[in-house]
C-alpha cells in the first residue's frame, strides 16, 4: 500500500512538474515569437534618424521623434498624477480606516473601476476633461484620463505592498517615538517600495501602450508640443492610425518595435533606479 | 553609589488592572488584576510567570505601546519617575523615547545595520554625523555586536542572523538612551550561545539603565535579576529579591512553577 502510493505519487509528481513547464515555456515562446515578428517587420526602417527626425507625409517618411516625446510626456503627467493620489489612498485605506462598509465601498469601486474598457474611459475623459471643463485635445486632458483609468490598478497593489508589511515592524517604530505618520513614512512605505513599485511599472507599461483613450482625448496632431494643452500623437495612436489608414505598414511596424522596446527600457530603468536597494 | 540613590524608585505601578475591549463579545475578565510593585533604579528587575499571566501586557503599558495595537481599559496607575504616564498631558512619544522596548521576536527595520540604530534618535532630532557615528559605536559596544559588524554598517540589517538581529534590536533601543528598558522576552528565540551574549549585554548595562525583563526562563531571572516577581492569571502572586525568591519563595505556587511543578 505505502509504496503504491509512493510510486504514484512520484508519477503524478512528474506529470505536475512537466506540465508547468510545458505551460512556462509556451508562454516565453509567445512572447518571443511576437518580439521575433516585430523585430523582423520592423527593424528595415530602425535607425537613429527614426528616433531623432520629425514625421514626413503623414509618417510614410521622417522618424517619430515628436511623437516620442508627447508619449512620454503624457505618461509623466498621467504617473505624477495616479501615483500620489494612489499611494494616498492605499496608506488610508490600508492604516487609517477600520474595515467598515465605507472602505468596502471604496474598494468595491476600485475593482469595479479596474474592470471598465478604456474606450469607456475615454469617452468619460472626452466629455468631462475635452468638453466640459473645456481642456480641448491636450496632453493635459489625456494624462488625467489615463490617470483615472491606472488609478485602481496603482490602490491595489499600493495597498498589498502596505499589508504584506508585518505588524511587528510597525510596532518598532512605535517604540522609538515615531508618531503614527513617521512610522507610515519612514517605516512602512520604503519597506513596501517594491510592490508599489511593481504596481506603477504595470501601469507605466499600460499609459505608454494605450490607444482608445488617447485618440478621444489627446487628439491625433504629430507636432511636437509647446505645452501640456497642446493636442498630440502617442507612439500607440501613431501606430494605428498608419495601420488603420493604411499610411505605412513598414512605418506602423517600425513604430511598434519602438514602443516595445520603450516599455521594456521603461521598466528596467524604473526597477533599476527604485527596485536596487530592495534587492539584498 | 548613596544608599539613598540606590533605594530610588523608578517605576511604581499601583493598583493596576487591564481588560481588553471586545466589542460584540463577552468579556474574557482583567488581564491584569491589581498590580502593585515598585522597580529600583538600576536594577534589574524578573517578571516570570506562565504564557497568559499578563506579563507581556504589562510591559506593553509601561511604554504605552499597547494602546498602539489595542484598544482596553486601565484602572489604577502607573508613575515613571513619579509622574502618571497615563494623566491626560503626558506625551506618549516622549515616553517611548525614556522607556525603551526590546521585543521578543529578532526584528530588523529593512535598512541598514547603521540606520536600524540612528532611527530613534534621527526622529528625536540628532543630525550631527559625528553624533550619530558615535551612538552607533557606543550602542554596538553595549550590546556585544561592534566586532562582528563594524566593518559592514552599511549593510541591509535583514542579512544579520537572528541572534545579530536581537542584539542589533537591543542596541536601536539603547541609541535613545532609555532610562528604563523593557525586554520582552528577548531570548526567546535564541540559541543558548546567542542568549549567553545578550544576558552579559544586559548585566554589563546595569550602570546605565533600568531593566524590567519578562521571561519564560526562570534560571535566566535567577541569573540576571535583583529582584523577580511571579505573574499568574492576571495577578502578581510574588515578588522579592532573587536569591530568596528562588530559595526560599513564601507562595506554594510561586515554589510550584520554579520547581517546574507545572507552567
Amino acid at each position: 500500500m505505502e509504496q503504491e502510493f509512493q510510486r504514484s505519487n512520484t508519477f503524478w509528481n512528474r506529470v505536475g512538474t512537466r506540465l508547468c513547464m510545458t505551460t512556462t515555456y509556451s508562454v516565453a515562446g509567445i512572447l518571443a515569437a511576437i518580439l521575433f515578428y516585430l523585430a523582423w517587420k520592423g527593424i528595415g526602417r530602425l535607425s537613429i534618424g527614426f528616433f531623432l527626425d520629425s514625421p514626413i507625409d503623414l509618417g510614410r517618411e521622417g522618424g517619430v521623434f515628436p511623437i516620442l516625446v508627447s508619449t512620454l510626456l503624457l505618461a509623466a503627467v498621467a504617473l505624477a498624477i495616479a501615483v500620489p493620489l494612489g499611494v494616498g489612498t492605499a496608506v488610508y485605506l490600508t492604516e487609517y480606516t477600520k474595515e467598515s462598509w465605507v472602505t468596502m465601498l471604496i474598494r468595491f469601486g476600485a475593482e469595479c473601476l479596474a474592470g471598465i474598457p478604456s474606450i469607456i474611459f475615454g469617452l468619460f475623459g472626452f466629455i468631462l476633461f475635452v468638453v466640459t471643463l473645456g481642456m480641448g485635445w491636450s496632453i493635459l486632458s489625456g494624462a488625467l484620463t489615463l490617470a483615472c483609468m491606472v488609478l485602481p490598478t496603482i490602490i491595489r497593489t499600493s495597498e498589498e505592498a502596505i499589508k504584506a508589511v508585518p505588524a511587528s515592524i510597525r510596532q518598532v517604530g512605535f517604540s522609538l517615538g515615531a508618531t503614527k505618520s513617521q512610522v507610515i513614512w519612514h517605516i512602512v512605505l520604503p519597506q513596501s517600495r517594491s510592490g508599489i513599485i511593481t504596481g506603477i511599472i504595470l501601469a507605466l507599461g499600460r499609459v505608454i501602450g494605450e490607444t482608445a483613450c488617447v485618440i478621444f482625448t489627446t487628439g491625433i496632431s504629430m507636432e511636437m508640443p509647446s505645452s501640456l494643452f497642446d493636442s498630440a500623437r502617442s507612439m500607440a495612436v501613431h501606430f494605428y492610425i498608419l495601420a488603420r489608414e493604411g499610411i505605412s505598414m513598414d512605418m506602423a511596424n517600425t513604430t511598434a518595435l519602438a514602443l516595445v522596446f520603450m516599455i521594456l527600457l521603461v521598466n528596467l530603468g524604473a526597477t533599476i533606479l527604485f527596485g536596487r536597494r530592495y534587492s539584498r | 553609589m548613596t544608599e539613598a540613590a540606590m533605594k530610588e524608585i523608578i517605576l511604581k505601578a499601583e493598583g493596576l488592572s487591564y481588560a481588553y475591549d471586545r466589542p460584540g463579545k463577552v468579556p474574557n475578565g482583567p488581564v491584569l488584576d491589581n498590580i502593585n510593585l515598585d522597580v529600583e533604579r538600576g536594577t534589574i528587575f524578573a517578571i516570570i510567570g506562565p504564557s497568559q499571566s499578563g506579563k507581556s501586557t504589562f510591559l506593553r503599558l509601561i511604554n504605552r505601546l499597547q494602546e498602539v495595537t489595542a484598544t482596553g481599559a486601565l484602572s489604577g496607575r502607573i508613575l515613571f519617575e513619579g509622574r502618571d504616564i497615563y494623566a491626560s498631558d503626558y506625551d506618549p512619544f516622549r515616553l517611548r523615547r525614556e522607556v525603551g522596548f526590546c521585543f521578543d521576536k529578532p526584528l530588523a527595520l529593512d535598512m541598514s545595520i547603521a540606520e536600524n540604530i540612528t532611527f530613534g534618535p534621527r526622529l528625536a532630532g540628532i543630525t550631527s554625523k559625528d553624533d550619530l557615528g558615535a551612538i552607533i559605536e557606543e550602542t554596538l559596544r553595549a550590546s556585544n555586536l561592534w566586532d562582528e559588524v563594524k566593518d559592514r554598517l552599511s549593510m541591509n540589517a535583514n542579512r544579520l542572523s537572528g541572534g545579530q538581529k536581537q542584539r542589533l534590536s537591543l542596541a536601536r533601543t539603547l541609541a535613545l538612551h532609555p532610562r528604563l528598558l523593557l525586554l520582552d522576552e528577548p531570548c526567546s528565540a535564541l540559541d543558548p550561545i546567542a542568549t549567553a551574549r545578550i544576558e552579559e549585554a544586559l548585566v554589563s548595562m546595569k550602570a546605565r539603565t533600568t531593566c524590567v525583563l519578562v521571561t519564560n526562563n526562570t534560571k535566566q531571572a535567577s541569573r540576571l535579576a535583583d529582584r523577580t516577581a511571579f505573574f499568574l492569571m492576571s495577578k502578581l502572586v510574588e515578588v522579592g529579591p532573587t536569591k530568596e525568591f528562588f530559595t526560599s519563595p513564601r507562595d506554594k505556587k510561586t515554589d510550584d512553577y520554579i520547581s517546574g511543578r507545572f507552567g
